[in-house]
């Protein structure tokens, strides 16, 4: 029976870190739906503006404040909230849940938690309490000690008699800190790692299960002990691989139905014991050799696998808990999927669904790429098909690694086994590569401990490309066609064009069908608008003939430079579709978003996004358009390919024409368009060679920024400050040559860098913000702290940004979003770049003016104005929003955390206030650095232009009695201006005290180090600046971003930051 | 593998390749959503008698086939559908290929076919007779002969043919009237009682006598009105009021009928392992192959006191009588194969006769 509360409180999960993605977006707009279809008046806090979950329309009230215990309780009080939802916010909901419960918050408040009680929580997360539940119940888990200490670690590890042993830190996202210790020495460096995460200070040692199958289930249960599972599903990568970074597959592919229910009725038994009400997910370890089996994990809560068996099933996982939370019982909350039956069932499926990582390795190309115990990876892609090799090829290809399928791979015949063995992101293309050298499956299987039967699979692929390169006849192709080859594999196999492959295949009618994905396996009828392609005989997917019908091009895995903000712009573009009564198709692979909740589109396809894929879904929803600017790099990239595609056909590219946005793109054409409206740009060129990329560095002088020409955002970007560095990139990292030559631009020392949004219609322009950057030009505008609006440019430079916006966007007929990237030096505005298309600070504008200009874009690619929504020029906010980013350093050992043009950041939180300063605080407290508001050590080694002005900031600093420290250069300039300071010795110096034996020490709690702008310089502090990410101590690298801290310390000294709903500020605007 | 196809009687042809023996053979044409695992479990299963089995999941033989999953010791259903035979299984079983035991065992599979466009088209039109054929010259010809097939599914060709003791050193023991059993019943069983198992066709006087306490009327192939269950139903008329009992599926049916119920056929039937009801407040999965079920106000009338029905269509499930102790399900409590959620019926079998003893 329903509960009574007045008012519900939903937590997100904060910016997307590795470990913690889109998903709780998903789950969390789910609920927030959930919850307002019963009534409820609810509310909503998240730090990441790019949610969906923070639109206004989410919530009755939405707050945009720091993820902490203490701005929780704030609003819980605020608001008069009475009952917390536990389950929707990761890790880093259900952490803060404990901390109100454990310090007495929630008692104080009479607030109760919804979903999983807290003591549930703690059986689960707690080790010693879990273990001791599942001796209880007599359920099988790893040997393992608890201990808080590295000597208590070894003397563990010497009970459980043999290495190796897992390392595993308790309450931290994604295996944060964990590993897997061989020996003796690296259990005490792990452990000591282990125990710096721990929010206890608390981790575990365990025997190991390496190797053995991983296997997982969600289940769910209900307030009347009813228990049913949602999906089961099989790592293919084996257990020490996390299984985030696994091939997943659901369901299990190789267990007996004796081992499957042997599974279940643990997981059942284990859910009973452990109290758990809601959604859950239990891991086991089973070992292949004698079928025994251990348990691994509980995750008491929604979670990435909930969201994957979600999006495998069909089952609303988020939804249903939310209602078991509020007291329903399973048979009482209808299946939306039949519209007929109620959620007490176990879906059943009738496909084979494959999860695959992405890594952010093409970003950092000096990680580690191994996979282990820790998640490195950003986000994931999901695919459906009828056979695990269509499964498997559709989703590599959807990957956004610039493969068909499961490509060649470079490898040395020398370098396989160790590849198979050890693995890395790669490990999948080296099993092709391997079986195509002729390695046995059995012994690809030994190395890599997949089943055999997997292998098999991949065997079958590989030998269809021999069937293929033997001759191309159509009993083959429509074999290779059934097993999930890509017109584009099959086109290279064959030596054509993929369209020439297409245009075969269409003669010989062979096309792809549509399923639906319906939770029972054809069972009942079913009204989800949920399919996927595959080669067979009836399709399920019928186009509407009632009404306008328009596709969005999804943005794919969640990757460094495409983030959640891109799903956030398609579901918006959805939402306008809908509103102007067009039917809204959504493709797109990604399993954690909202924009593939079924719930959301009219229609869903999860399907790769190349061409090919694409233009399937067009032909087979029959579309009258199809819109390419929400899914970022993604869809853009297949703007031009669609419009030649589709010449002639009744489907339109909608918006800005793909020949309008190709000027954009196309630099030359861009650089002339600039030159007629006479907009500046930093000075450039073109080299074919070193020599001529020298020439033209000498020319407009040093230093300057250097690209590859042929990829695209800031892959492989540097700044260059001398002709030694040129030669070095030159040679190293690009291999420049006639085909591919180098990208050089004049590098503006010092510039403020500036972002635009805006929106035209062709005759109008709004500007949503404009937004300035904390950081100097060259930082990746993704990796930049932004100010909205502007806080140290004139209104005469306000006033030409705008007129340039205008100008550009008129001109390039921009028919919906473009983003523009400005450098302002000297008063002088210079072009950097324009993008035809929704950018990444789009939702960030919308959240902090009230104005969703994805929306208003979407309407007027159908033919609306500016005008109709009385939108025009440009309004300045009267309050200050602050985006601040964070980054993956503490997950990828081996990444500098200076910031740079190559974009390193994986998401980002907004802080919003009247006060500037105070939004500054909020932001950075939501990124989660730890500035030491009670006072300590401040660490000062700044260049010598800044020296002057780190003044004004250091004297505040001593004033609030943090002790500087220095080394000789910065010491004298500061002591001689009246700032006490503790000298330190340089580290080449070879003498203590020095940065780092003071930072070991503890007394450094922050650092100010803007790098010397010269060759060789920023390397120069790479080991401080790593020991300071390990340390967790944060480092500031910009004069203006230390004014904005000391600010926001100060702010945080004065104790009173208050909290606002987004609607209160939106009322400041409008 | 060769070509081969599935008719069915309304003339749809499914094409695709043919493993296992080399026959033709016809049969009712149902699909079971039981999943990836399990098949071999379903094919030996004597209530899949006289059926062939459309697997809705795509991969079928995924871990091979191994004598400890057997149902029973003979391939009962006439045939399979599927969409891919997985030839290279995974080796954790140690079993042979899915195609080679069929072969062994005299039965005929059809891999290849779209089984989600099969299936949908059985969910709409009902289930319907059908033939695994080589070749599909003469459709009309198997139409035809399909329309006056009489396919044998008779409980007689699965029963025991002889009186069976399996002592396990408990208090008490039940009598089983064997129309098909599982082999996973008897395991169950086996945890509370000692077991004598009897034929389909066996009398009442019989089982008073040979000192059991309560007895079991188990699973079975076919119809439950057919002329052959007569007897059987007869000696559980004599039965119902001198000892608890319990009726699995088919004996569900045959106990349903003997108080004068109706049992009508089902358009699509129950065949898999989710199939939801909900049991002492909680819901529980059950394994079925339901293809009759019991009339709602026939049950009524005949004194049985409806005690569950499935969660998705409201069937009757299971029933009590409104006095006596007799009980019916129409899933498999004892899961082996399926899931273990409803087991505890046993144990609540064994206490009604504990406190009927008394």
């Amino acid at each position: 029976m329903k509960k009574d509360y007045k008012k519900v409180l939903v937590i997100g999960s904060g910016p997307i870190v590795i470990g913690q993605a889109a998903e709780f977006d998903f789950s969390g707009t789910q609920a927030c739906r959930s919850l307002r279809e019963e009534g409820y008046k609810t509310v909503l806090v998240n730090s990441n503006p790019a949610t969906i979950q923070t639109d206004t329309e989410t919530a009755d009230a939405v707050y945009i404040e720091p993820l902490n215990a203490e701005t929780v309780a704030k609003i819980i009080e605020k608001e008069g909230v009475d009952g917390v939802v536990s389950g929707m916010g990761g890790q880093t909901g259900l952490n803060i849940c404990s901390e109100l419960a454990e310090n007495g918050t929630l008692e104080r408040l009479h607030c109760e938690l919804i979903g999983t009680q807290p003591d549930a929580i703690a059986k689960s997360e707690d080790r010693e309490l879990f273990k001791e539940a599942m001796m209880k119940i007599g359920e099988p888990i790893p040997t393992s000690v608890s201990v808080n200490s590295i000597d208590e670690a070894v003397e563990a590890a010497n009970k459980i008699g043999r290495y190796p042993v897992l390392v595993r830190p308790a309450f931290t996202l994604g295996g944060t800190g964990g590993g897997i210790a061989y020996d003796e020495n690296e259990l005490r460096e792990i452990t000591a790692h282990g125990l710096a995460y721990s929010r206890i200070h608390q981790v575990l040692i365990e025997e190991s299960v390496l190797g053995w199958k991983e296997i997982e289930f969600e289940v769910m249960r209900d307030s009347n002990d009813s228990c049913i599972i949602i999906c089961n599903m099989e790592n293919i990568d084996p257990m020490g691989i996390h299984t985030g970074e696994s091939i997943v597959c659901a369901p299990i592919l190789t267990l007996s139905e004796k081992h499957v229910e042997m599974l279940r009725n643990s997981a059942i038994k284990v859910m009973r014991e452990l109290n758990i009400e809601g959604g859950c997910n239990v891991q086991f370890a089973f070992n292949p050799v004698n079928g025994d089996y251990r348990l691994i994990e509980v995750n008491p809560r929604v979670s990435r696998s909930s969201a994957l068996a979600s999006k495998a099933t069909g089952y609303p996982i988020a939804r249903v808990s939310m209602k078991i939370g509020l007291g329903y019982t399973l048979d009482e909350i209808p299946n939306k999927v039949t519209g007929t039956t109620m959620s007490a069932y176990e879906p059943s499926v009738d496909y084979v669904v494959l999860k695959i990582a992405r890594w952010p390795f093409d970003k950092f190309r000096t990680v580690d790429r191994h996979l282990g115990t820790q998640m490195k990876s950003t986000g994931e892609t999901m695919a459906i098909g009828r056979t695990f090799e269509e499964a498997l090829l559709k989703g590599l290809r959807s990957l956004e690694i610039g493969v068909n399928g499961l490509d060649r791979f470079d490898v040395l015949d020398k370098d396989i086994e160790d590849l198979l063995k050890n693995a890395t992101d790669q490990r999948i293309f080296v099993m092709g590569e391997a079986l195509r050298r002729g390695w046995s499956p059995e012994k690809i299987a030994e190395l890599t401990n997949w089943d055999i039967f997997f292998i098999k699979k991949l065997q079958n692929i590989v030998k269809m490309e021999y069937k293929i390169k033997a001759g191309l006849t159509p009993e083959i192709l429509k074999q290779a066609k059934e097993m999930g080859f890509s017109d584009e594999t099959i086109a290279e196999l064959t030596g054509n064009s993929s369209l020439d492959i297409r245009d075969l295949r269409k003669k010989q009618g062979l096309v792809p069908v549509f399923k639906m994905v319906d939770t029972c396996a054809g069972e009942f009828e079913a009204k989800t608008p949920y399919f996927y392609s595959t080669y067979g005989k009836g399709s399920e997917s019928h186009p509407v003939n009632d009404k306008k019908k328009v596709v969005i091009v999804g943005g794919g895995p969640i990757r460094i430079g495409q983030g959640i903000e891109f799903d956030y712009c398609c579901v918006h573009g959805v939402m306008a579709l809908q509103e102007e009564g067009v039917n809204a198709v959504i493709v797109n692979n990604n399993p954690e978003t909202v924009s593939t909740d079924f719930d959301v589109s009219d229609r869903l396809y999860f399907e790769p996004l190349t061409l090919g894929d694409v233009l399937n879904v067009i032909e087979a929803e029959d579309a009258d358009g199809v819109i390419c600017q929400y899914g970022g790099q993604t869809s853009v990239n297949l703007a031009v390919d669609l419009e030649k595609a589709l010449a002639g056909s009744k489907t339109k590219v909608l918006g800005t024409s793909p020949d309008d946005m190709d000027v954009a793109e196309d630099r030359r054409r861009f650089s002339k368009l600039m030159d007629e409206l006479k907009i500046k740009q930093p000075a450039s060129g073109t080299g074919y060679s070193f020599e001529e990329a020298k020439q033209i560095a000498e020319d407009i002088g040093y230093p300057v920024i250097v690209r590859p020409s042929y990829v695209l955002g800031g892959r492989a970007m540097e700044i260059v400050y001398s002709t030694d560095d040129l030669k070095t990139y030159v040679e190293s990292a690009v291999k420049v040559s006639r085909n591919h030559p180098i990208l050089i631009d004049k590098y503006l020392t010092d510039a403020i860098e500036i972002d635009v949004d805006c929106v035209s219609d062709g005759t109008d322009v709004y500007v949503g913000g404009i937004l300035e950057h904390v950081e100097y030009a060259g930082c990746h505008s993704g990796d930049a702290t932004m100010v909205m609006p502007p806080v140290t440019l004139g209104q005469d430079t306000v006033d030409e940004i705008l007129d340039i916006t205008k100008r550009v966007a008129l001109a390039l007929h921009i028919k919906g979003l473009m983003n523009l990237q400005l450098a302002v030096k000297d008063k002088q505005i210079y072009m950097i770049e324009a993008n035809p298309r929704a950018s990444r600070t789009v939702p960030f504008i919308s959240k902090a003016t009230g104005i969703q200009m994805a929306k208003i874009a979407t309407k007027i690619m159908l033919g609306k104005t500016l005008k109709d929504f009385g939108l025009t020029g440009y309004k300045q906010l009267d309050h200050y929003a602050v985006k601040e980013v964070v980054f993956p350093f503490l997950k990828l050992p081996g990444v500098d955390c200076i910031l740079t043009p190559e974009m390193k950041s994986t998401g980002e939180v907004m802080g919003i206030d009247e006060d500037f300063y105070a939004a500054c605080y909020k932001a950075q407290v939501a990124a989660g650095c730890n500035y030491p508001v009670d006072g300590g050590g401040v660490y000062i080694t700044v260049n010598d232009n800044d020296k002057e002005k780190v003044l004004p900031s250091a004297k505040a600093l001593d004033e609030m009695g943090f002790q500087i420290y220095a080394t000789k250069g910065t010491a004298k300039y500061l002591i001689d201006h009246g700032v006490p300071v503790v000298t330190l010795y340089k580290m080449k110096d070879g003498m203590a005290p020095n940065a780092i034996s003071a930072m070991r020490e503890g007394k450094i709690q922050m650092i100010i180090n803007t790098p010397t702008l010269k060759s060789g310089s920023i390397r120069d502090g790479a080991a401080m600046r790593r020991l300071a990410v390990e340390l967790q101590i944060p480092i500031i690298t910009t004069i203006q971003g230390l004014e904005m801290t000391v600010g926001a310390i100060k702010v945080a000294r004065n104790g009173k930051t208050g909290v606002r709903s987004l609607t209160e500020f939106h009322r400041l605007v409008n | 593998m060769t070509g081969g196809y599935l008719v069915l009687e309304d003339g749809t042809v499914f094409e695709g390749e043919l493993f296992g023996a080399n026959i033709e053979k016809a049969g009712e044409v149902v699909f079971s959503t039981g999943g990836v695992d399990g098949y071999q479990e379903a094919i030996t299963d004597p209530s899949s008698k006289g059926q062939i089995i459309v697997f809705t999941y795509p991969l079928v033989g995924n871990y091979g086939v191994s004598d400890e999953f057997n149902a029973s010791d003979a391939i009962h259903a006439n045939g399979i559908v599927i969409k891919e035979l997985t030839t290279e299984p995974s080796q954790f079983y140690r079993g042979r290929f899915l195609s080679d035991f069929m072969e062994e065992k005299g039965a005929v599979g059809i891999a290849g076919v779209d089984t989600r466009a099969l299936t949908l088209k059985i969910r709409e039109s009902g289930k319907m007779k059908g033939k695994i054929v080589k070749n599909h010259a003469d459709i009309n010809q198997v139409v035809k002969e399909l329309k006056s097939v009489d396919i044998d599914s008779s409980v007689s060709s699965v029963s025991i043919k002889k009186k069976e003791k399996i002592d396990n050193g408990k208090d008490v023991t039940v009598a089983v009237i064997d129309c098909g059993t599982r082999k996973g019943l008897y395991d169950v069983l086996s945890k509370n009682f000692n077991i004598i198992k009897f034929p389909y066709n066996a009398k009442a006087g019989e089982i008073m006598d040979s000192g059991a306490q309560g007895v079991i009327v188990s699973s079975g192939p076919g119809n439950p009105n057919a002329p052959e269950l007569k007897d059987t139903i007869k000696t559980i008329q004599e039965l119902s009021d001198k000892m608890p009992m319990m009726g699995i599926a088919l004996g569900c049916d045959l106990i349903a009928l003997s108080f004068g119920a109706k049992v009508l056929p089902m358009k699509v039937g129950h065949h898999g392992c989710n199939q939801p009801v909900k049991l002492k407040g909680r819901i529980c999965m059950t394994a079925q192959s339901q293809d009759f079920y019991i009339d709602p106000s026939s049950a009524e009338a005949a004194g049985l006191t409806v005690t569950q029905t499935n969660l998705n269509d409201n069937i009757i499930e299971g029933f009590k009588h409104s006095k006596l102790e007799v009980y019916g399900y129409e899933y498999h409590p004892e899961g082996s194969p399926g899931p273990d959620d409803t087991i505890f019926l046993f144990d609540d079998f064994l206490t009604v006769i504990k406190g009927a003893s008394q």
